[in-house]
C-alpha cells in the first residue's frame, strides 16, 4: 500500500490535536497551547492545588493550572521519562497515559490531569516485570540516542492495547506523528509487530 | 559488558524534596559511567582514591582491572547510540581473554578520558577501537609475564581463560589476584598527539583476527535496557542544588542585538533577565516561568533588517558569489584537452539545501562555577573540546574544566550541544548559580549549526564509441566548517560570536566524492563562498553526518546514470567497467545480485500499484576505506509526484565485521534518516530569519514513509582492518533514490529534497 502524502498528512498527532482543543473548550481563556508561539500572558494567575497519581504513587502540590502536564512530572516531581522535544504536540517525546489515553504531557495543562492516574515509562513496566512493548523494544534493539523511546513506547502501548493484530498498514499510520531522528523506523516497526503478536498471544 | 551511565529507578523516583537533599548522590549518578570505579567506590573496591593523572602514555588511563576482576576500559571517543562501545568491550575482552561481560566502558568524562576525538567521522571503531585493543593487549602481557615470573616459567608457556592464567603445571592466579585494584605503572608509546590521531601502543602485538572469539559476534547494547524501561538519566535530567533553569532570547530578525529590554514585561513570572553585552537570556527556579518569560520578555532589537537574500535564489547566489577558497583535489590527465576532441559532452548541474540536525530535542546543558572551577554537563559528542569552549566562555584554565557526558537528545555531528554549553557557561558565570540551559523547539531546528548548501557541476566528454575520455566535478557551496565541528572556540560557538569573538579567520572548506572510477582523464574540485551572514547567523555552517558527503555523491551518482543513460549502457555495467577497485566492484555486483537488478539502458517506467511508477537505483560510495552500493526500488504517484522509497539493497564492506547486530541496525538508521533529507528536508529562510523551526515547517520523516525492506548484505573482510559505519552508508541514499525515479519515470530530479512539487515538474517535462 502506497503510504498517504507527507503534504495531505496532517503535521500534528491527530489525537494531539484533537485533545487541545477539548482542552480549549473546556478552559476558556488563557491557555493557548505552544502552537501560537506565545501563550500564557496573563500575570496573575493563582496556583491551584494538583493531585496526580503517578505510577501508583499520590503526589499533591501547588501548580497553576494552565502550566503543562510536562513541567509538573518534570520539575515537581523530578519524574525524567517524559522528555521536552518541541513543546507543539509534534513529536511526541513527552507522551504520557492519563487514565490509559496516550497524552502529550507538553500540551495539555496540569489541571485537566487533576486526580488523574498518571503512567509514565518506568510505571509501564520494568526490566524484572516488563511491558510487552518494552520487552520487544529490547530484543530488537531499537533505540540508538533513545530520546524518542518514551513517545514511542507508551504511544504504543496505547495503541495495541485498543487495536488487536494490527495490520502493517495500520501501524504504519497509528503510530504516524511520532518523530525519531536517528531513523531507527524499521527496528521499531519489527518490535511493535513483535510486541502486537506477543500480546494477541496473552 | 556493564553498563556506562545506569541510572537506578531508585533515584529517579525520589520525590522532589528528597531529591533535592539527594541531589549530590544523583550528581553521581548523573556523571554516571562509573559502575565501580567512582571515587568512592573505587576506595571500597580497593582502588586508590585517586588514579594517576591522565596520561596517554600511561596503560593505567586505559585499563583498570577491580578486586573482583572485572576490566573497565577508558575510552576517549564516543557513542551516540550505535555500539562504538561495545565493540571496544569486545576487543578489550578478546585481548585480555576476559568475558565479554567483565567489560565495562567508561567514555566522555573529561577526567577519566583523554581527549581522542570524541565522536567524529566515523572513527570510532576505526581509530578509537584499536588504541584500546593496543592496551588491552598490553595488559595482558604485563600480567601473564608477571604469572611467568611468580612461576619461573617463560610467558608463552601460560594460558588464560576468562582472567585466569594458567600454567601447564595447573597452577592458576587470577588477574584479580594479580593486580585487582592496584595500578599497571606500565608506559605506552604515545605519538603525542590527541584527538583523532592520538595513537598507543605497548610492546604486546594484539591477537590476529583468527584467534578473536567475541569480535565479530553481535553482542547488544548495555544502554538499551536502561533507554527502554526509563532507568537512564538524559542530560536534560540532570539537576543540582540551587540551580536555576535558563531559556536564551534570541533575535527575530538574524544578526540583530537588544538595544534595550523592558524587563517590567515579565513582571511576576517569577524569573529575571540575565545580559551580557548583547547575549540575553532568562533564568526562574521553575523551568515553566523561564519558558514563559523568555516567550513574553519585551526587547527592542536593533540592527539590519534583511540579512539573508531571497531564498528562491539561492542556488544563484551559490553560482555567482565570490570565491573564499578554491582546491582541486584529483587530478588526472589533461582534462581540458580531452573535453576538445570530445565527440559528444555532457553537462548537468546537482543542487542541495541547507539541512537542520533537528535532533529530537534542542540542546541542554548544565554548568556550574564555583571556586574558580567549572563543571558542565553535555550530551555533546564531543565532550573534551566542549570543556574547552565552556573553558574560554568561562575565562578558566582547561584543566579547571571538568566536562561530563550524559547522554543527550541525539547527535549527527556538530549540532546545537556544543552552544547549550557555552551559553549557559556565560548565564552561570554572570549568575553565580548553577545553570540548566535547554533550547526550545525553534532553537533546536532554527539555530542550530546547519548542513551547507551547495551547486554541484558535473560534465563528461565522450569519444566517438562512446568511452568516457573527460570528466570534471566542481562543488560550489557555503563551507562546511564555516563554525568548526570541534566547539573549542569562542568564533565557532553563537555566544562567543555574539560576544563579539575574532571571526577574521574563517576556515573554508569541502570535499570531493570518495570513488574508484577511472575515466580518460579527471578533475575534481571545489569552491566554497562567504556566509550570508557574517556573525550569529542561524545559517552558520557545520558538520552535519556525512558532512557534505550527500551532497557531492548525490550529484556524482545521479551523473553516472545520466552518463550511462547518454550512451545506452546498463548503469551498473557502466559502473564496473569504469570502477578500479575490487571491493568496490564487489558492493555494487553483491547489491545488484541481491535486489535482482534488471539490466537497463532506458528508463523502464514500469507500473507498480495504484497507478504508481516503479523503479530501482543504483548509487555507490566510498568513505574512509568503507565502501556501500544501495540500490532503491521507489514507487512514485505520476499524479502527485510523491515517492515512495519502498526498498532499499545495500552491501557494505567495512573490511573486519566487529558486531554484525549493531552494524546492521546502524546502516538501517543511515538509510532511513537519508530518506527523509533526500525527500523531505530543506532549512527554509525568509529575509529575516530561518523559518523552518519546528517539525511542521521542517518534516521529517515518519512511519508511513519508511522503507517496507532494507535488505542489507554485510561483507566480512577480516584481512582489512575495521573502517567506519557510522556514515558511509549515508552517502549513496540520495543517488540511489533519484537514479529510481529516473528508472520509473525518465524524470531526472537534480534538486534536493525530491517534493511532490519537483517531481511532478519533471515528470511534465518528459511528459
Amino acid at each position: 500500500m502506497l503510504p498517504t502524502y507527507k503534504a495531505e498528512r496532517p503535521r500534528f498527532f491527530p489525537g494531539a490535536l484533537y485533545e487541545i482543543d477539548r482542552y480549549a473548550a473546556v478552559r476558556p481563556g488563557p491557555f493557548r497551547p505552544f502552537l501560537s508561539g506565545r501563550h500564557n500572558r496573563r500575570h496573575d494567575r493563582m496556583s491551584e492545588t494538583i493531585t496526580l497519581h503517578v505510577n501508583g504513587e499520590t503526589h499533591r502540590f501547588q501548580a497553576e493550572p494552565d502550566m503543562p502536564l510536562l513541567y509538573a512530572l518534570r520539575d515537581e516531581l523530578a519524574l525524567n521519562n517524559p522528555k521536552f522535544g518541541c513543546g507543539l504536540a509534534q513529536c511526541g517525546a513527552c507522551t504520557v497515559h492519563v487514565d490509559g489515553e496516550a497524552v502529550r504531557s507538553c500540551s495539555m495543562p496540569v489541571s485537566l490531569a487533576n486526580n488523574k492516574k498518571v503512567t509514565t515509562l518506568n510505571g509501564l513496566g520494568t526490566a524484572d516485570k516488563p511491558h510487552p512493548v518494552q520487552k520487544a523494544w529490547v530484543e530488537e534493539q531499537v533505540p540508538q540516542c533513545g530520546y524518542c523511546l518514551n513517545g514511542w513506547v507508551m504511544t504504543t502501548a496505547a495503541f495495541l492495547a485498543k487495536n488487536k493484530n494490527p495490520s502493517d498498514a495500520q501501524i504504519r499510520e497509528g503510530l504516524a506523528g511520532l518523530k525519531c531522528r536517528c531513523g531507527t523506523h524499521a527496528a521499531i516497526l519489527r518490535a511493535v509487530k513483535r510486541a502486537a503478536s506477543e500480546m494477541s498471544k496473552a | 559488558m556493564v553498563s556506562t551511565s545506569m541510572h537506578s529507578l531508585e533515584t529517579l523516583s525520589l520525590s522532589r524534596r528528597r531529591l533535592l537533599q539527594a541531589s549530590g548522590a544523583l550528581i553521581v549518578t548523573a556523571a554516571g559511567p562509573l559502575p565501580f570505579l567512582s571515587a568512592a567506590m573505587a576506595e571500597e573496591s580497593g582502588f586508590g582514591a585517586t588514579k594517576p593523572a591522565l596520561n596517554a602514555a600511561q596503560l593505567d588511563t586505559w585499563i583498570a582491572i577491580a578486586p573482583d576482576g572485572r576490566v573497565t576500559a577508558f575510552f576517549g571517543k564516543m557513542d551516540m547510540g550505535q555500539g562504538v562501545d561495545v565493540a571496544v568491550a569486545q576487543f578489550v575482552a578478546d585481548e585480555l581473554d576476559v568475558a565479554f561481560e567483565k567489560v565495562g566502558v567508561i567514555m566522555g568524562d573529561t577526567a577519566l578520558t583523554v581527549n581522542q576525538g570524541g565522536a567524529s567521522g566515523s572513527t570510532g571503531v576505526q581509530e578509537g577501537a584499536p588504541q584500546l585493543r593496543n592496551a588491552a593487549a598490553e595488559a595482558r602481557r604485563v600480567l601473564v609475564e608477571a604469572a611467568a615470573r611468580q612461576w619461573n616459567v617463560a610467558p608463552e608457556t601460560l594460558t588464560v581463560d576468562d582472567g585466569v592464567i594458567a600454567a601447564k603445571d595447573g597452577k592458576k592466579i587470577s588477574y584479580a589476584e594479580l593486580i585487582g585494584g592496584r595500578y599497571f605503572n606500565t608506559g605506552l608509546e604515545w605519538n603525542k598527539k590527541i584527538g583523532n590521531a592520538l595513537k598507543v601502543k605497548g610492546k604486546a602485538q594484539p591477537k590476529k583476527v583468527a584467534d578473536y572469539k567475541i569480535v565479530g559476534k553481535s553482542h547488544p547494547r548495555s544502554d538499551v535496557p536502561a533507554k527502554v524501561y526509563g532507568t537512564m538519566n538524559y542530560v536534560t535530567d540532570v539537576r543540582l542544588p540551587g540551580m536555576l533553569h535558563a531559556r536564551v532570547v534570541r533575535p527575530p530578525v538574524a544578526g540583530q542585538v537588544p538595544a534595550s529590554v523592558d524587563e517590567s514585561s515579565i513582571k511576576g513570572m517569577g524569573a529575571k533577565v540575565v545580559r551580557v553585552k548583547d547575549f540575553l537570556a532568562v533564568v526562574a527556579e521553575k523551568e515553566w516561568n523561564a519558558i514563559r518569560a523568555s516567550q513574553n520578555l519585551k526587547v527592542n532589537w536593533k540592527g539590519a533588517k534583511n540579512p539573508f537574500p531571497d531564498q528562491n535564489g539561492i542556488y544563484d547566489h551559490i553560482r555567482t558569489a565570490k570565491s573564499t577558497k578554491e582546491a582541486i583535489e584529483q587530478k588526472q590527465g589533461d582534462v581540458d584537452a580531452a573535453f576538445k576532441t570530445a565527440a559528444k559532452t555532457v553537462t548537468a548541474e546537482y543542487e542541495w539545501p541547507f539541512q537542520s540536525h533537528a535532533s529530537m530535542g534542542p540542546a541542554c546543558a548544565v554548568v556550574e562555577i564555583k571556586d574558580g572551577k567549572a563543571t558542565v554537563f553535555t550530551g555533546s559528542q564531543k565532550p573534551h573540546y566542549t570543556a574547552d569552549g565552556v573553558a574560554a566562555m568561562a575565562g578558566l584554565r582547561l584543566e579547571d574544566v571538568h566536562a561530563i557526558w550524559v547522554p543527550g537528545p541525539g547527535s549527527y555531528g556538530r549540532n546545537d550541544a556544543g552552544d547549550a554549553a557555552a551559553e549557559a557557561t556565560v548565564i552561570a558565570k554572570a549568575t553565580g548559580r548553577p545553570i540548566r540551559l535547554q533550547g526550545m523547539r525553534n532553537e533546536g531546528t532554527g539555530w542550530d549549526p546547519k548542513g551547507p548548501a551547495s551547486v554541484h557541476t558535473v560534465r563528461a566528454g565522450f569519444d566517438k564509441d562512446g568511452n568516457v575520455v573527460a570528466y570534471e566535478f566542481m562543488s560550489k557551496g557555503f563551507s562546511r566548517v564555516d563554525v568548526n565541528s570541534n566547539e573549542s572556540k569562542p568564533g565557532d560557538l553563537w555566544v562567543g560570536q555574539v560576544l563579539g569573538a575574532d571571526l577574521s579567520k574563517r576556515q573554508y572548506a569541502f570535499r570531493v566524492p570518495e570513488e574508484s572510477y577511472a575515466y580518460g582523464t579527471k578533475r575534481m574540485g571545489w569552491t566554497t563562498i562567504a556566509p550570508l551572514l557574517d556573525r550569529s547567523s542561524p545559517l552558520r555552517t557545520s558538520h552535519l553526518r556525512d558532512p557534505v558527503g550527500p551532497q557531492i555523491h548525490f550529484a556524482t551518482e545521479s551523473f553516472v546514470d545520466e552518463m550511462a543513460n547518454a550512451v545506452g549502457v546498463d548503469p551498473v555495467a557502466f559502473r564496473l567497467k569504469y570502477l578500479t577497485k575490487d571491493r568496490d566492484k564487489a558492493v555494487i555486483q553483491a547489491a545488484a545480485e541481491k535486489a535482482g537488478w534488471k539490466a537497463h539502458a532506458k528508463p523502464q517506467r514500469l507500473k507498480g500499484p495504484n497507478g504508481t511508477l516503479v523503479g530501482q537505483g543504483m548509487s555507490y560510495a566510498q568513505r574512509s576505506g568503507t565502501v556501500v552500493a544501495v540500490v532503491a526500488e521507489v514507487e512514485v504517484d505520476p499524479n502527485t509526484g510523491h515517492v515512495w522509497a519502498r526498498k532499499f539493497t545495500v552491501a557494505h564492506d567495512c573490511g573486519l565485521i566487529v558486531n554484525p547486530g549493531t552494524l546492521h541496525t546502524v546502516i538501517e538508521g543511515n538509510v532511513t534518516q537519508m530518506v527523509s533529507r533526500s525527500l523531505y528536508e530543506e532549512v527554509m529562510f525568509d529575509r529575516d530569519n530561518v523559518s523552518s523551526i519546528d517539525w511542521a515547517t521542517y518534516p521529517i520523516g515518519e512511519t508511513p514513509d519508511t522503507p517496507e525492506t532494507i535488505d542489507i548484505v554485510l561483507i566480512n573482510r577480516p584481512d582489512v582492518p575495521s573502517s567506519g559505519a557510522g556514515e558511509p552508508s549515508s552517502r549513496p541514499v540520495a543517488g540511489a533514490i533519484a537514479n529510481a525515479i529516473f528508472d520509473a519515470t525518465g524524470a531526472r530530479i537534480r534538486r534536493a529534497p525530491f517534493t511532490p512539487e519537483r517531481v511532478k515538474a519533471a515528470l511534465a517535462q518528459v511528459g
